[in-house]
């Protein structure tokens, strides 16, 4: 859903841009406070795992393909301000080094998947999580649902900006972009929960909203 | 128990490579979700010939003199998650670390003068020349300055510039400042940060010069309440011929104006008139006489000075380069001494 350049109005640009460096800024704050020595190579190594994956577009119906985001991914693994930065950086590499989303869009597909996708696919899985007693079953139901959401939510952004941008009506886009995005967003959950499975048996004091449930954690100091 | 993180960040980092590397060139090349929607509710010929940004190296996941199509993604692939990695730890590294160490990482990252950058180095005149599209110029440099009045000022300084296009270029520069004065307290500091986009429309052909406009903005990265910058945005463009008038001569002109932030303090003009000699294909000697009119109306207040240098190729794309910076005026610091590299690279 990287959206490209001439999709959106200068004003939807200018407006999710501004929010988009507001959040990055406060995002760096956040993280600047509990970021120790493990978390930068893991940093370099999520932005890596993320952009290599997000160029395997998996097929859909109706000729159709789609690919992992990750934002959920991330912020379960790093928390949600580092997976903000996480998802940023990605996008601007995507945008400046591989043409991948237009550069005047940069700020709407910041807030599309970083801060609607990530800040806000972290705080469903956080509530989902939280309701569910905190639970191994309940850790990854909340997965599940918070990352297919990322993608419906970031999409649905997507068709908002594009219907206030003036290229396509509210009622012909928001139903066509979530109605594409709900299939590619099954994609997301299964590679979303997989991949954090495959983390938290070998190491699970790495996953960060796992780990700070009392029995599970290891403590690392 | 601290547990190595090491061999993780490697299985990761390897899993993400070869996910690049094997994956890629097989992944669905159907429409994304919303070029689908685009395409199907018929805007997607909004976006067509509507680049903004024309220049990434690896536009559409594929590098450009590879034919092969899945090598080509795949080698992209490979090449952007490497990157990633780097960059995101580099960034990372960044947030981490104190403010007074993310001072220091900054100023290491782009140093410059804070006395006129992006010269032809040893020089401060400018030339009309860009870097090449898609190379990196680095220019390195120390100086030491003694004022009229005795104070001293030392300065490391780095300057990073980028072909952005064949006859469009950009830089960044910044430095460090050490300033010793006479009387009172010695202060040093992060200096004042310059950005500098260079055009130049007209290239040399028989008796027209080649001819350069540059754009500069101060950023006032320098500590006012140390003495070390007016923490003011200054703002400049510079008019820049250049011209081979002999088999060995070279000569610059530039004509400049400055629009200076700080109240009451008028804004400069400067010109200046610089020139190459050059003795062997490795080895000229360079001068340079620079006049700077404060715009007050007394010439004793305008700084005028001469330099005279020399630069000395090592390799093609290496030189060094030293030069003494003479006042002439009392407006025109006594002495200044410079020395550095420049160094060209294509990544």
């Amino acid at each position: 859903m990287h959206i490209p350049d001439g999709f959106l109005s200068n004003g939807i640009n200018a407006a999710t841009f501004a929010i988009s460096v507001g959040a990055c800024t406060y995002g760096v704050r956040r993280v600047n406070r509990n970021f120790g020595e493990k978390e930068v190579p893991l940093m370099g190594v999520t932005a890596a795992f993320i952009f290599a994956a997000q160029m395997i577009n998996f097929p859909i119906a109706g000729g159709t393909s789609g690919h992992f985001l990750g934002a959920v991914f991330s912020s379960v693994l790093m928390g949600p301000w580092a997976s903000l930065l996480i998802m940023t950086i990605v996008l601007i590499v995507q945008c400046l080094g591989f043409a991948d989303g237009g550069l005047t869009a940069l700020g709407s597909n910041i807030f599309n998947m970083g801060i609607i996708g990530g800040l806000g696919g972290y705080g469903i899985f956080f509530i989902l999580y939280h309701l569910s007693g905190k639970s191994r079953k309940g850790f990854f139901f909340a997965l599940a649902v918070s990352s297919w959401l990322s993608i419906v939510a970031g999409a649905s952004a997507a068709a908002i900006e594009l219907a206030v941008s003036g290229t396509s009506p509210l009622k012909v886009a928001l139903p066509a972009m979530a109605g594409i995005h709900a299939l590619i967003g099954i994609g997301e959950a299964i590679i979303t929960t997989t991949a954090v499975s495959l983390i938290l048996k070998t190491r699970p004091d790495l996953v960060i909203s796992f780990a700070k449930k009392g029995a599970l954690h290891e403590k690392t100091a | 128990m601290k547990r190595r993180l090491d061999g993780l960040i490697w299985i990761g980092l390897g899993v993400s490579l070869l996910l690049a590397l094997f994956l890629s060139p097989f992944a669905s090349s159907s429409p994304d979700g919303l070029e689908k929607v685009a395409e199907t509710r018929g805007f997607l010929e909004k976006g067509e010939g509507w680049k903004f940004w024309k220049y990434a190296p690896f536009a559409e996941y594929a590098i450009p003199w590879i034919k092969n199509e899945k090598v080509s993604t795949a080698l992209s692939g490979l090449i952007g998650t490497l990157a990633i990695f780097f960059i995101a730890m580099g960034i990372g590294k960044l947030i981490k670390r104190s403010t007074a160490q993310k001072a220091l990482f900054l100023m290491i990252l782009s140093f410059s003068l804070s006395s006129p950058a992006f010269a032809l180095r040893p020089l401060t005149t400018d030339d009309a020349y860009t870097v090449e599209r898609g190379a990196f110029q680095l220019e390195a440099g120390v100086d030491t300055t003694r004022q009229d009045n005795h104070d001293r000022e030392y300065n490391p300084g780095l300057t990073l510039t980028y072909g952005l296009l064949e006859q469009l270029d950009l830089g960044i520069g910044s430095g460090y400042l050490f300033f010793d004065p006479k009387e009172g307290k010695r202060e040093n500091g992060l200096g004042d940060t310059e950005l500098k986009l260079k055009y130049r429309p007209i290239d040399e052909k028989d008796w027209i010069p080649s001819l350069a406009i540059s754009g500069m903005l101060k950023i006032p990265t320098a500590s006012k309440s140390k003495g070390l910058g007016s923490g003011q945005t200054d703002f400049g463009i510079n008019a820049i011929a250049t011209k081979k008038i002999a088999e060995r001569w070279i000569v610059h002109l530039n004509l400049g104006y400055t629009f200076i932030g700080e109240n009451g303090v008028n804004n400069e003009m400067n010109y200046s008139l610089g020139g190459q000699f050059i003795l062997t294909d490795k080895w000229a000697l360079v001068g340079e006489v620079v006049r700077i009119n404060n715009l007050n109306g007394r010439h004793g207040d305008d700084p005028l000075s001469g330099l005279i240098g020399t630069y000395y190729s090592i390799k093609e794309n290496l030189i060094l380069d030293a030069g003494v910076e003479i006042g002439m005026n009392k407006a025109a610091p006594d002495f200044r001494i410079t020395a550095g590299f420049t160094w060209l690279f294509k990544p």
